[in-house]
């Protein structure tokens, strides 16, 4: 899985910790997701959207082979 | 096939060593008197235990002053990665003071050293003690936003983790795993070194032998019996 939430994260001007603290989420938890380490639950993927108003599947994208 | 003749060719080189190493240790009379060294050991422990008192109160009093700044931006982000690590430097290093003050106190009253090493013992594992109590307070300085339990809450440890998110557990379970293989190991490991002490020096290691047996029946049925019923 790909995720652009780093960029995304830039573009609006937010940090990680400000970035959790808006989706109830750990800092911890942000870092993981943007190094690539941590799949997100579809809870915390949809409480990510929501801060950035974008929808799910423009945050994060799967390989076509991920989801054959 | 050629995989299983390897694994076997380095098993079969690992029972000659034990074979003959065993054999040289029976022939070879060694006796190990721990009261030759008991002095220096304890003050060494000692030493080592107050050095990481001090160093996990350093971490506290650090994680405090951090967690009062006003930041933003990166410098937020850098302040919370560093208070996240010396948490958990800190709660290392006390959970390895209370093992070494309990490690000194044995020391004492095994090998009959002077009452002010046992003392000093008792002492630091009582502020250990006290301090791992202490540290867990510090999660509310760091996420004051979060619905986190307090250290006098009925069942914290179940209340912490329920309110750890996905990630934080993702972390947690990456590190138990391991944890646990690696305890199932070394204990392996220990029953195997506490029977050869006890063959070499004559001096029976069977009642550590069946404690640290128990440990891992119930250890490992504990894991099992929680995995199974789910």
């Amino acid at each position: 899985m790909k995720t652009k939430l780093k960029e995304l994260r830039a573009r609006h001007g937010i940090n990680q910790t400000e970035l959790a603290k808006r989706a109830k989420i750990s800092r911890q938890t942000v870092s993981l997701i943007e190094r690539e380490e941590f799949m997100p639950s579809l809870l915390i993927a949809m409480k990510i959207a929501r801060v950035f108003d974008e929808p799910i599947e423009e945050i994060f994208r799967f390989e076509e082979e991920e989801l054959e | 096939m050629k995989k299983i003749l390897t694994t076997s060719g380095k098993l079969l080189i690992g029972a000659l060593i034990g074979f003959f190493g065993m054999l040289a240790l029976l022939e070879a009379e060694i006796t190990f008197d721990f009261g030759n060294y008991a002095y220096p050991a304890s003050i060494v422990i000692l030493a080592a235990a107050a050095v990481l008192i001090v160093f996990s109160l350093y971490c506290y009093s650090s994680i405090r002053k951090t967690a009062k700044q006003d930041l933003s931006g990166d410098a937020e982000d850098a302040a919370e990665g560093k208070m996240y690590r010396q948490y958990s430097d800190a709660n290392l290093s006390i959970t390895l003071a209370l093992l070494f003050g309990l490690a000194a106190v044995c020391l004492a009253l095994l090998t009959e050293q002077p009452v002010w090493t046992a003392v000093t013992g008792v002492v630091l594992t009582f502020i250990s003690f006290v301090v791992s109590f202490l540290l867990p307070g510090l999660m509310h300085k760091m996420y004051p936003e979060r619905n986190l339990p307090s250290i006098s809450d009925k069942d914290y440890a179940n209340k912490l983790l329920e309110s750890s998110d996905d990630g934080e557990k993702h972390v947690m379970l990456d590190g138990l795993y391991k944890t646990y293989l690696s305890l199932n190991s070394l204990l392996i490991g220990a029953i195997i070194l506490l029977l050869l002490y006890s063959m070499v020096t004559g001096a029976s290691q069977l009642f550590g032998i069946f404690v640290v047996v128990a440990i891992l029946a119930v250890t490992n049925a504990q894991y099992m019996f929680s995995i199974r019923n789910k």
